[in-house]
């Protein structure tokens, strides 16, 4: 056991070294050095062209399987690139929702057809992808859903609309719930669809965010049509594959990511703008709070194999960052020197959004205290 | 496997798990406001299964134990409160020789600032345990006459003694480390209890654990518990973070009691229910390492 362990630490030390060299080598300076100063085009040539250099540097998918163009590593070196990637101030690209949220959930239900069809194009970085799950009238209930299907002839029609989408001005396809069954009860009644966001009857508009940034879009769909091959197992039965997708969505990963950005908003703080000696406890407090986030991540690989704790690391690493960023911002915004005030302005409006996407401050809690402590619903 | 788990090693895993099931024997069933205040754990099982060596090294004849393994080990220990100096004995004898040739229990003191200036050291009334007189070199064992123990934390017995144990800023830190990670488990005690107090408590017809006011109260207690899990561990593996952060593990440890008290309602200030002993037993340690030399 202890060769074996020897093998995987090696392996490791061995990954970290690779991977620093090859972010170092080849993250755009443009985008580390001028990023302020991209204009939109730009961002997105970028960050587009990211995906495609992940893919040939052998980084993409770094924990899915060989056999469907993966790295076959694990959770750990997820984490780690993570982790250097945001230190290295990589562009995060495009291809996020394919590759952490559609691909996963092909390799475990999707037909061979589907597989073929799509995961080559995540991996490489041709094929952006969008999340058409939360709706205007469905956030934290999800099962709610409206946007509908309707059966005809070797498919569906799809209609309604979607709202918190990231990246739908450049997606090809979106990953959709939509309501197949207008009778049947609740859970029962969802299917999950593999939408071609150039097919007619698209449309997207963007949202404005309090912080003045527009990371979201509002999507319609007016009868656009889905055919049968593209639906994610049986109809009707998208709730439990729509449970599947979130439960891939990688609170670690996400987490190490936040660490970095957090990490270098406090020591800003801590290097220039509380120099008044005063709030020293409450300084020190966020300090080793933000600290914890990144060693409890990595208390949280220790755990894959048990279910519960993995939950548990996902909801609890959520709240922590997210409230965290939100602490930090506010007192920033209060000490804030005259250089960095419109900074920290900036960022404690960005932080409000924190605790409400990606499930709610309050919709983690419930998690917590049903799925991980067991308390009755 | 959790080998590998920031660190964690064979002798954390077995030994936590071994004297988790000795605790759970040695009180089962009984009280902990009784049972602090009785011996329901005999030195002899201690000295028998070899526990007051597991943090000396393998060459002085202990288990090898590493901090991080220790961590584990308080954690355990923090779950039970057992009245007993198991873990000042171990780390004693973990950085002494002298302490390592008494076969009985050994303790250690600091210089605390409600005792005005004079030392402290948990179970010091006892006359069968002995001090270390300091942390470095041969490391010198006498026998003091500690007065009579100060009554808040009856699982700790912390009395007055005329010798202060001279500290090097490695033992002051490991120590500290090790009372630290002792609260957190008293922690995650406490939170596993109201837990399951919530599941049984009925109150407008149904377990008090369906109400989100009490879900988010029990869901903030995990979060902070397992916060300064990781603080305590976090402090055992890093020197220049680990006075932080078993301060951060200290202060979150005595919330989640607060918060399990709160949910065990007006059971959870009766003195028979015993929360507060956990209440006790943390506040003091955290007295205790406040007053190591940082």
């Amino acid at each position: 056991m202890t060769t074996d362990l020897e093998a995987v630490q090696a392996r490791r030390v061995g990954f970290r070294a690779e991977a620093e060299q090859w972010l170092d080598l080849n993250v755009p300076d443009e985008w580390r050095q001028h990023r302020g100063a991209l204009d939109e085009e730009q961002e997105t040539r970028i960050r587009w062209e990211w995906d495609r250099q992940l893919h040939a540097g052998g980084f993409a998918g770094l924990s899915l399987p060989v056999e469907y163009g993966g790295q076959g590593l694990g959770m750990f070196e997820e984490v780690i690139f993570g982790e250097l990637s945001a230190r290295a101030q990589a562009p995060d690209g495009l291809g996020r929702i394919g590759k952490i949220l559609t691909a996963p959930l092909l390799i475990a239900h999707g037909t061979e057809e589907q597989k073929s069809a799509y995961l080559p194009a995540i991996l490489s970085g041709e094929q952006v992808w969008c999340q058409g799950f939360s709706e205007p009238g469905s956030g934290s209930d999800l099962a709610s859903v409206t946007c509908s299907a309707r059966r005809v002839e070797g498919g569906y029609l799809v209609r309604g609309r979607k709202t918190w989408t990231s990246f739908s001005r450049q997606a090809q396809r979106c990953l959709l719930l939509a309501r197949t069954d207008q009778d049947a009860p609740r859970y029962k009644n969802l299917s999950l669809l593999l939408l071609d966001m150039q097919a007619p009857g698209v449309s997207i508009s963007p949202i404005r965010q309090i912080s003045g940034s527009q990371h979201f879009s509002e999507t319609s769909f007016d009868d656009v049509f889905v055919a049968d091959a593209d639906r994610v197992g049986l109809e009707n039965d998208g709730w439990r594959m729509a449970m599947a997708v979130l439960s891939t969505e990688r609170g670690a990963v996400e987490a190490v990511s936040r660490y970095v950005e957090i990490r270098a908003d406090m020591t800003l703080l801590q290097d220039c703008c509380a120099q008044q000696g005063e709030y020293v406890d409450l300084l020190q407090d966020l300090h080793m709070r933000v600290e914890l986030v990144r060693w409890q991540v990595h208390k949280a690989l220790g755990r894959q194999d048990d279910e519960a704790r993995l939950l548990r690391s996902a909801s609890v690493l959520k709240v922590m960052w997210s409230e965290l960023w939100q602490e930090l911002t506010s007192v920033a915004a209060k000490l804030s020197c005259n250089n960095h005030r419109d900074l920290w302005r900036h960022q404690y409006l960005e932080s409000r959004a924190a605790t409400i996407y990606s499930g709610t401050s309050e919709i983690q809690r419930n998690i917590i205290a049903e799925r991980v402590l067991g308390l009755p619903r | 496997m959790r080998t590998g788990e920031l660190g964690l090693g064979e002798v954390g895993i077995e030994g936590s798990r071994a004297l988790r099931e000795i605790l759970e024997r040695s009180v089962a069933g009984s009280p902990v406001a009784l049972y602090v205040t009785a011996e329901p754990l005999s030195w002899d099982v201690i000295r028998q299964g070899d526990w007051d060596l597991l943090g000396a090294a393998e060459h002085d004849g202990g288990a090898g134990a590493s901090l991080r393994d220790l961590v584990e080990v308080a954690r355990v220990w923090g779950h039970a409160i057992v009245p007993s100096p198991l873990l000042p004995t171990l780390m004693a004898k973990r950085w002494s020789a002298s302490a390592r040739d008494c076969p009985g229990p050994v303790t250690v003191s600091v210089l605390t600032r409600s005792a005005g200036g004079r030392a402290r050291a948990a179970f010091a009334d006892s006359p069968a345990v002995q001090l270390l007189a300091e942390t470095s070199g041969a490391g010198s064992v006498v026998t003091t006459e500690g007065g009579l123990p100060d009554d808040y934390a009856p699982s700790l017995r912390v009395a007055e003694v005329d010798i202060c144990t001279e500290w090097t800023a490695d033992s002051a830190r490991e120590m500290r480390v090790v009372w630290a990670a002792e609260a957190t488990g008293c922690a995650s005690r406490m939170l596993d209890d109201a837990v399951a107090y919530a599941k049984e408590r009925q109150q407008f017809g149904q377990p008090i654990g369906s109400f989100q006011a009490i879900k988010h109260h029990l869901a903030n207690a995990l979060i902070l518990a397992e916060q300064a899990e990781t603080a305590a561990i976090l402090a055992s593996l890093e020197p220049d973070q680990s006075l932080a952060a078993s301060r951060f593990a200290f202060d979150a440890s005595l919330q989640v009691i607060e918060t399990a008290i709160q949910v065990h309602g007006g059971l959870g200030f009766t003195w028979e229910m015993g929360l507060h002993m956990y209440l006790r037993h943390v506040g003091a340690l955290r007295e205790l390492a406040a007053a190591l030399p940082a």
